[in-house]
């Protein structure tokens, strides 16, 4: 491959390049701009641009495709050309789906009026796209990914762009990745009975029974049916868990849905191949999801995708979420990264970020491992607004401040070098995932509008479980076994990874110690991983329970025969140790180094990067108010501010700072022998 | 009203971080208000499957065992005084709604009809969303057909302009694009390639309208036929008031509000 990953950036031909790119939608912009809005790209530090193809500008009719013949705009190559003239590297987007705020998410409306290619809800229905949070200007049916005629139709978009886009491959030309679809997750309406229901689809998971179970004996086995074929298997169409021996049949959906998503990335990916996409990594785009039916660690795990990434719209107070995602990002993906990191706002958002707040984002989430982002939209096009670039290519002054800081900061300091101080993994348990996913309800279009409580859309079951998986999995909890351990990391100031049990092995042995939520089950698969992590010399703490069954609850587990009440065992090099909540703190303590900063006010955020000797220290302050704090640390250290002041603090064992509110403190670590 | 190709461009941040607080359709569907204590008892018809009390999430000590009579049952509960509204959900309305506005037809609608249609299935119903107090019959005395009204009386081609100050610092610069009764393009006063307004004054408000009408002659778009400039205390009060038009009155006697509505002859 002319174009691989490595675990801070792209090697170009062997040659180290971040992945700090801007997007530009050119199809939008007046094809006379297109030279000076680039211009304005690299002036504001930028070498890597980011595009969309889109489908139905590109084709208008059912076979003919503007390639600038008629549209100026539409001339895709020559605005590959001028990146190549420029420099800049640029990453493409060619979907199938796109969104972008166009109309009909870039799909051709022959496409979407095909009824082959559509996809059905639960109740029967068509799924139209204005439902879950999504506000198009026209309302249209959604394609079912599960679709063969919407593969054809694909495959004949992708026999028009790929040649194109293939002309451009790095090293010779512009384009270092390529995206295989965009946020495929049912276009938001992901609840696990929504949808897809259409006859394709349910082929598709039918198909996929029997791929799991291999025959139809096996699978009247776990679920108590009497089915003489797979054909005959209709699935769940809302929650109706009664008994045990009601899992297996709806967690066989909930995995279902899994599979469909990552099989068609995977699917366009291979597409994408076999018409001369290579030698260039193929990324997939995630929302925000990091439960089931997105599985993020499989889909990084299959061939035919290469890298993905997790988009990231946040508002100031949203900082948690940006901490938890990049987090989440470090401990599972091969290269952090954000497709989509906000950059201004689509145009029915309810509130624009204001530069302040795109940094205290941006920051935030480089602190806690962003490696490579694509700032969507660094240049501002119709139904956008707040980009540091306008569309006539001229600057917001009040953005465009902050990008041009940031450029300047991350070259010169090559911060996608840096690693953060980190030793501990928590590992989510994504069964505990799957299950609230099988409990789920009222999983219909629009009732989101309601203003309903998130309790009324969960099922009770009452299945005489030990642990309460239910609330294991509601992270909005900080009284379960994982909210207790979240908040004793961030009270020892200790910073982690976050992953779920379905990291590979590879990801999982760089962490000495880990922490693994676990109850009364868990996929026999990733028992077994977790155990071969303890036999090789890690060091797992886990809890409430330790899992005793597989997730249908019909097969014994491996954990459990390990211990038979709370404690510690020695296995091979390492140690399980089954812990209680309430001994976690004193566990993070004995187990974990301490951490080599402090502060004493709780409410700032800090990160320590390092390359080599050079450390870098983040302090950021995630509240509404101004705080003055005392930062620790273990002997006489220098603090050279590198953003937000450039004075020097200097102190042997502590010093005094304060942070504004929403505000974000670099300093480059100078140790006193260097003073 | 809101034409499918709809074009949004050079919007300004500061107005749209103003007006963002609009744009989610929930607030002029649901019953449920921001910030109220409510209790969501949710049934299939038959029995009560779940109750939520909206702070203290899902209750088990209220001994709704049966359902009965629903608007017995929903006297009942809030009889309890614990709640500021109580609903009554039947789980198969909310799937009802979900699969009659899930149809190809509804393709041919504008967002707007779009939501006004799932707030008419959500509502027009016997019984399938009951709630005590009832839902509100408008959203701070807005309502869809008011404003369908408002918009079929500007001619066939017009523009229309908001513009609030907050002191002397634009707050919203809002211009609306709109040919035969769909909004087609919406930008701010960005656009008009002026520097921002300061005051909220007849001469600023006479300044606003000529730079409008400019922009009607040089880029071909609508002449102005509704511009209202205000402060931000006169749009709030606006915003809420029972009677709008009396408190756009009292806001021009006190000079913080400026209008003009040039209207076809036949509606005048």
């Amino acid at each position: 491959m002319s174009v691989t990953l490595t675990s801070n950036s792209l090697a170009i031909d062997g040659r180290e390049v971040p992945v700090y790119s801007g997007a530009v939608h050119y199809w939008r912009l007046e094809r006379a701009r297109w030279q000076l809005i680039l211009d304005q790209v690299a002036a504001l530090g930028f070498g890597m641009v980011e595009t969309y193809i889109p489908w139905s500008i590109h084709e208008t009719a059912p076979g003919d495709y503007d390639w600038g013949q008629h549209d100026q705009r539409k001339d895709v190559e020559a605005f590959m050309r001028l990146c190549e003239e420029r420099g800049l590297w640029l990453m493409v987007r060619p979907g199938p789906l796109i969104n972008a705020e166009l109309t009909d998410f870039g799909l051709p409306e022959w496409v979407l009026l095909d009824p082959a290619v559509q996809s059905r809800t639960a109740v029967g229905s068509l799924h139209l796209d204005a439902a879950w949070g999504l506000h198009p200007p026209r309302p249209f049916p959604v394609p079912s990914y599960a679709s063969e005629a919407f593969y054809r139709y694909v495959g004949g978009w992708y026999d028009a762009v790929c040649p194109i886009i293939a002309r451009h491959l790095a090293p010779h030309g512009c384009i270092v990745a390529v995206q295989s679809d965009n946020e495929t997750c049912y276009l938001f309406h992901d609840q696990t009975y929504a949808t897809d229901y259409s006859d394709d689809s349910l082929a598709l998971y039918r198909h996929f029974l029997a791929e799991r179970h291999g025959d139809i004996a096996a699978l009247n086995a776990a679920y108590g049916s009497q089915y003489s074929d797979f054909a005959e298997v209709e699935p769940p169409r809302d929650c109706a868990i009664n008994l045990r021996a009601d899992l297996a049949w709806h967690l066989d959906w909930v995995t279902y849905k899994e599979h469909q998503i990552t099989w068609s990335v995977a699917r366009c990916g291979g597409m994408l191949r076999e018409r001369g996409i290579v030698g260039v990594p193929i990324f997939h785009d995630i929302a925000f999801q990091q439960r089931s039916p997105l599985d993020v660690a499989r889909m990084e795990a299959d061939p035919m995708i290469d890298w993905v990434g997790m988009n990231m719209y946040r508002n100031k107070e949203d900082y948690a979420h940006v901490v938890e995602q990049m987090r989440f990002l470090a401990g599972s993906t091969r290269l952090p990264f954000v497709p989509e990191l906000g950059c201004g706002i689509w145009s029915h958002h309810p509130l624009t970020p204001t530069p302040a707040e795109q940094e205290l984002i941006t920051l935030g989430a480089l602190m806690h491992g962003l490696k490579a982002f694509n700032l969507y939209m660094l240049v501002e096009r119709e139904r956008w607004q707040g980009s540091p670039i306008t569309r006539h290519g001229t600057l917001r002054p009040e953005y465009a401040a902050f990008y041009r800081r940031l450029t300047t900061f991350l070259h010169n300091y090559q911060l996608w070098r840096f690693e953060r101080d980190r030793a501990i993994l928590v590992l989510r348990s994504y069964d505990v995932g799957r299950y609230a996913a099988a409990a789920a309800t009222l999983n219909y279009a629009h009732a989101d509008l309601y203003g309903l409580p998130r309790e009324l859309f969960t099922t009770e079951i009452e299945l005489d479980l030990t642990w309460d998986a239910l609330a294991e999995a509601d992270e909005h909890r900080d009284d379960t076994w994982f909210g207790v351990l979240r908040q004793s990391l961030r009270a020892g100031a200790l910073d982690y990874d976050l992953a779920d049990t379905h990291i590979g092995d590879e990801h999982l042995a760089r962490y000495p110690l880990a922490f693994l939520q676990a109850v009364d089950f868990m996929e026999l698969a990733d028992q077994r991983r977790v155990l071969d992590y303890v036999e090789a010399g890690g060091t797992l703490v886990i809890g409430p329970g330790l899992p005793y069954a597989d997730p249908t609850l019909k097969r014994p587990g491996l954990l459990h025969r390990l211990l038979s009440s709370p404690g510690t065992s020695v296995i091979g090099r390492g140690r399980l140790i089954w812990a209680e909540a309430a001994q976690l703190p004193a566990l993070l303590d004995a187990l974990a180094p301490p951490a080599e900063f402090r502060c004493d006010d709780p409410a700032i955020d800090l990160a320590v990067l390092r390359n080599a000797e050079r450390i870098l220290l983040f302090a950021a302050n995630p509240t509404d108010t101004a705080r003055t704090t005392s930062l620790s640390f273990n002997r006489r250290r220098r603090l050279r501010g590198s953003w937000g002041m450039s004075e020097t603090l200097d102190g042997d064992g502590a010093v005094s700072l304060t942070i504004e509110p929403y505000g974000v403190r670099i300093w480059e670590v100078i140790s006193g022998d260097d003073q | 009203m809101i034409d499918p190709d709809w074009s949004l461009i050079d919007l300004d941040p500061r107005t749209w971080r103003a007006i963002g607080r609009f744009f989610d359709p929930s607030q002029y569907i649901r019953a449920a208000q921001p910030g109220e204590h409510g209790l969501f008892v949710l049934h299939d018809g038959t029995r009560i499957l779940r109750a939520v009390d909206s702070q203290t999430g899902v209750r088990y000590d209220l001994a709704l065992d049966a359902l009965g009579d629903r608007q017995a049952l929903l006297e009942r509960v809030y009889a309890r005084g614990e709640w500021q509204r109580v609903h009554l959900i039947d789980k198969r309305h909310l799937a009802e709604v979900a699969r009659t506005s899930q149809a190809m037809t509804r393709r041919d609608l504008t967002l707007d009809q779009y939501y006004h249609m799932v707030y008419q299935l959500l509502w027009n119903n016997d019984g399938g969303y009951l709630c005590l107090p009832p839902r509100p019959a408008s959203w701070n005395g807005w309502t869809y057909m008011g404003i369908r009204a408002f918009v079929a009386q500007l001619p066939d081609a017009a523009t229309v302009a908001l513009g609030v100050l907050d002191g002397d610092e634009l707050m919203i610069g809002l211009i609306l694009e709109l040919r035969g009764g769909l909004i087609r393009v919406v930008t701010t006063f960005e656009a008009l390639g002026e520097p921002a307004l300061v005051a909220v004054s007849s001469a600023a408000f006479e300044h606003l309208w000529s730079l409008l009408e400019q922009r009607s002659s040089v880029v071909g778009s609508p002449p102005p036929a509704a511009v209202l400039l205000c402060t931000k205390a006169a749009f709030e009060t606006w915003l809420t008031a029972d009677d709008k038009h009396a408190a756009l009155e009292r806001a021009a006697q006190s000079g913080t509000a400026y209008w003009r509505l040039q209207l076809p002859e036949a509606v005048c």
